[in-house]
């Protein structure tokens, strides 16, 4: 799999003015400290994209790599939003990871079922064992619908639910109209609603 | 003011931002405290699965010897070409005519001396029995 740079100029993601404007070659500066603070976000981003831990960890280290390769290039750039700019990366790493990953006809994913088990014997911070219980056992159901939603819905989706960012936002992120963002999200919550009517029901 | 109440749906579609657009929610206390006890149930229920130190920590590690390297991504565009370049090479090697082995020619290389062959074709014609008899022969013989 290839590791193509990121262009650091995309819809507004390169800013002189911004407040959180950041010079490239200062972020490249201090280029370990920013791994630190995006890294887990982004992993867990890129394993509720991808749902398997090995193709998060490697997606994961593709995006930091590929954030290094175009901030190295990039000389003196102003980055308006370096967070949202490693959010688009992770996306599209994630996506083409998808796409690839649908060619591999060896490659299975588990039963629905059991994705719920693996998601249900991953540990978590929480405050008591019932609520966490119930909150993994929704947590494991919503995980495996969103595994049933294309893409793009997916992408959307939980950059708004995980990430609660704005639609416009997301669509400055994966490069899409908000009306396009929109019309995902629409689709996406459609089918999450019939998928998860039952817990639901619950949370109604 | 929009007298009619939000659906349940109506709600959850307004909090992935693609409900309805009447308003209803800024003028609407009763349904503004409905999307906020949703809002506040669906962050509740929200699992952030516990990720290790230790796996982050290697993680970064593996960035950081993939960016000093350059590993990951001069192994990435090499890696297939090399791959496919080595297939083809093996595929070829393995259907390349071989040569015929060399015949016997008497006189010629790796050829018994003739007289050797020749004493060897005497023999066999001067025994009278054939020589595989001769240890069944020897079976009954006291």
């Amino acid at each position: 799999m290839g590791v193509m740079a990121e262009p650091l100029a995309h819809r507004g993601l390169l800013s002189g003015e911004a407040a959180t404007a950041r010079a490239s070659n200062q972020l490249l500066l201090e280029f370990d400290a920013w791994v630190g603070r995006e890294q887990r976000r982004i992993f867990l981003l890129c394993l509720r994209m991808l749902q398997d831990r090995d193709d998060a960890d490697m997606a994961t280290q593709d995006c930091f790599v590929k954030a290094h390769r175009a901030l190295k290039s990039s000389g003196q750039m102003e980055l308006d939003d370096p967070s949202k700019w490693i959010t688009r990366i992770a996306v599209n790493t994630c996506l083409d990871r998808l796409r690839s990953r649908s060619w591999k006809l060896w490659r299975r994913r588990p039963a629905q079922e059991d994705e719920s088990v693996i998601l249900a014997n991953a540990p978590e911070v929480s405050p008591s064992a019932e609520s966490r219980a119930f909150a993994t056992q929704i947590s494991g159901r919503l995980q495996a619908a969103i595994g049933e939603l294309s893409e793009r819905q997916r992408a959307v989706f939980l950059l708004r639910h995980f990430e609660d960012r704005k639609l416009d936002e997301i669509a400055e992120i994966l490069g899409l109209d908000v009306g396009t963002v929109k019309a995902h999200m629409a689709r996406a919550v459609a089918k999450l609603r019939v998928l998860l009517r039952d817990l639901y029901g619950e949370l109604k | 003011m929009n007298q009619r109440h939000w659906t349940n749906d109506e709600i959850l579609d307004h909090i992935y931002g693609v409900g309805p657009e009447d308003g209803h929610d800024r003028d609407c206390p009763e349904c503004r405290e409905r999307i906020d006890a949703l809002q506040a149930l669906r962050k509740a229920r929200h699992v952030e699965p516990w990720v290790p130190e230790e796996f982050l920590q290697s993680q970064r590690e593996a960035v950081r010897m993939r960016v000093s390297h350059g590993a990951g991504l001069a192994g990435a565009w090499w890696s297939a070409p090399a791959w496919a370049a080595l297939m083809v090479a093996l595929a070829v090697g393995l259907s390349w005519p071989t040569p015929p082995a060399e015949r016997l020619v008497a006189g010629g290389k790796g050829a018994p001396p003739d007289a050797g062959m020749y004493l060897e074709i005497y023999q066999t014609i001067s025994t009278e029995e054939p020589r595989a008899l001769a240890p069944m022969h020897a079976l009954f013989e006291e």
